[in-house]
């Protein structure tokens, strides 16, 4: 990859990495110094990534930052609960998307990376795999549950809460 | 098999429609044994997240941008000329066309022109010549100062030559009184017999006395070489303390001798008298030989 493809994958993947990122850690500013780590790691390697593996590696670069970020910080305990940081949005939310995005606030860190790969990025149990470092089946699941739990909570968001 | 422990990965599968049709029969005899399970996929596929508006708003700064020092190395090589394929497809990819070309001109530009006149004047040191010349050039130098010396060795150790007229001659000069009673027609002189390479010139005038030049030429060499080895000079020619008696009545003669030259030839046997060589051996026949004329002559006086 060179420079100009590197550049392409700016316009093309940060966004996503940022929402991505976003999503999971709820922190403008630390979404974007991880986006920013992930792609100075990626100028780094720039000679030996192709260009269409520059997402992926982008995505599981920023994933594991921020995992190493969050345990860094030891800012709450287990990372599994960092969905517990935010802070629950009043009820009174109208549209199904802000329920599912209140709801995914409340899921475990990996269920909610394996959920929003699947749905944001359209990555397959394969990609997922691989950039989460967990197997396939193990992926299935946990986007089933995380599905699950998403579902009840549209149901029955009181009670979830 | 589908049991209640592995049953989400299947869930995923049908919930995705890439479960196999052997497995989809058996779900759905899983979900009838288990109903709970049932209400729970149900509604499933409602759960699906939208990708949200949020933007990275940093983006260019995480841009690569062409540094100055890439634009001026891929500007500098342009102007060279040793741009490479791979090069120029980057800067193509990298920089803008305007830019870079503006960059090349402005490197071409400042390119340096070498100054003709400024030479350097030693390149015949420099010059490797074959083998060959190199020797004759070396010892040229050498034979010619040998050459030299020899020239000016001879120069000054020559022998001095001079002329046949310059050797050392005795000229008899024979003073003739006034011959009143010999006819001019009839008056003759002869030289005197002394030698073959005597000259004698005889100058007759009526009116004064007839005077007899004889010249004799005698080569110095001869007269100094018998000096040196102390030989006795001896001349062919009547010596001046001989008396030369004239043919004709009422002449006489005086003899004069003119100084020999300088030696200007060197001795070639010290001890000529007392050697037994060639040269004492030649020098003795001559001596033979004046004898035998001086006596001959002595002869010819007494005939007179």
């Amino acid at each position: 990859m060179n420079r100009v493809e590197y550049n392409r994958t700016v316009d093309a993947f940060s966004d996503d990495v940022y929402r991505f990122i976003y999503k999971m850690c709820r922190s403008k500013e630390m979404a974007e110094d991880i986006v920013q780590d992930s792609y100075m790691k990626l100028w780094e390697d720039v000679s030996q990534i192709d260009y269409g593996k520059a997402k992926a590696f982008l995505f599981s670069t920023s994933y594991h930052r921020m995992i190493d970020v969050l345990r860094r910080e030891n800012k709450y305990g287990d990372i599994e609960a960092v969905g517990d940081r935010v802070e629950v949005a009043s009820p009174g939310y109208t549209g199904l998307q802000e329920v599912l995005e209140f709801a995914l606030a409340k899921l475990p860190s990996i269920q909610k990376t394996v959920v929003l790969l699947r749905d944001y990025e359209a990555y397959s149990y394969h990609e997922i795999a691989e950039i989460t470092g967990l197997n396939e089946s193990q992926v299935k699941v946990y986007i089933f549950r995380a599905r699950a739990f998403m579902k009840e909570f549209i149901r029955r968001p009181d009670v979830v809460v | 098999m589908i049991t209640r422990d592995n049953y989400e990965i299947y869930f995923m599968d049908y919930l995705d429609g890439v479960l196999p049709d052997e497995y989809e029969a058996e779900l759905r005899a899983f979900l009838l044994v288990h109903p709970d399970l049932r209400e729970l996929l149900e509604g499933m596929n409602e759960v699906r997240l939208q990708p949200g508006e949020e933007v990275f708003k940093r983006k260019e700064r995480l841009k690569q941008q062409v540094n100055g020092k890439e634009l001026a190395y891929y500007a500098i090589a342009e102007a060279e000329g040793i741009i490479t394929d791979e090069e120029r497809q980057w800067v193509e990819e990298n920089v803008g066309k305007d830019e870079f070309e503006r960059e090349t001109k402005a490197f071409k530009a400042v390119r340096m022109k070498p100054e003709s006149g400024c030479v350097f004047e030693g390149k015949d040191v420099l010059r490797r010549r074959p083998a060959v010349i190199v020797f004759m050039k070396r010892y040229a130098g050498v034979a010619a100062v040998v050459l030299f010396a020899v020239v000016l060795v001879m120069f000054l150790t020559r022998e001095k030559e001079f002329p046949v007229y310059d050797l050392p001659q005795q000229t008899v000069k024979a003073e003739v009184p006034s011959l009143q009673n010999v006819p001019v027609k009839e008056m003759m002189v002869e030289p005197a017999e002394v030698q073959k390479k005597e000259k004698t010139q005889v100058v007759v005038a009526r009116d004064v006395a007839v005077e007899v030049v004889a010249k004799r030429m005698e080569p110095v060499s001869l007269i100094e070489g018998k000096k040196k080895v102390g030989v006795v000079a001896e001349i062919l020619a009547p010596r001046p303390d001989e008396r030369l008696v004239s043919p004709y009545e009422g002449v006489s003669f005086r003899v004069e001798t003119e100084e020999p030259r300088t030696r200007s030839f060197r001795i070639i046997a010290p001890d000529l008298e007392s050697s037994n060589n060639i040269l004492s051996s030649i020098v003795n026949a001559g001596r033979n030989v004046v004898n035998h004329l001086r006596s001959r002559d002595t002869k010819d006086e007494d005939n007179l």
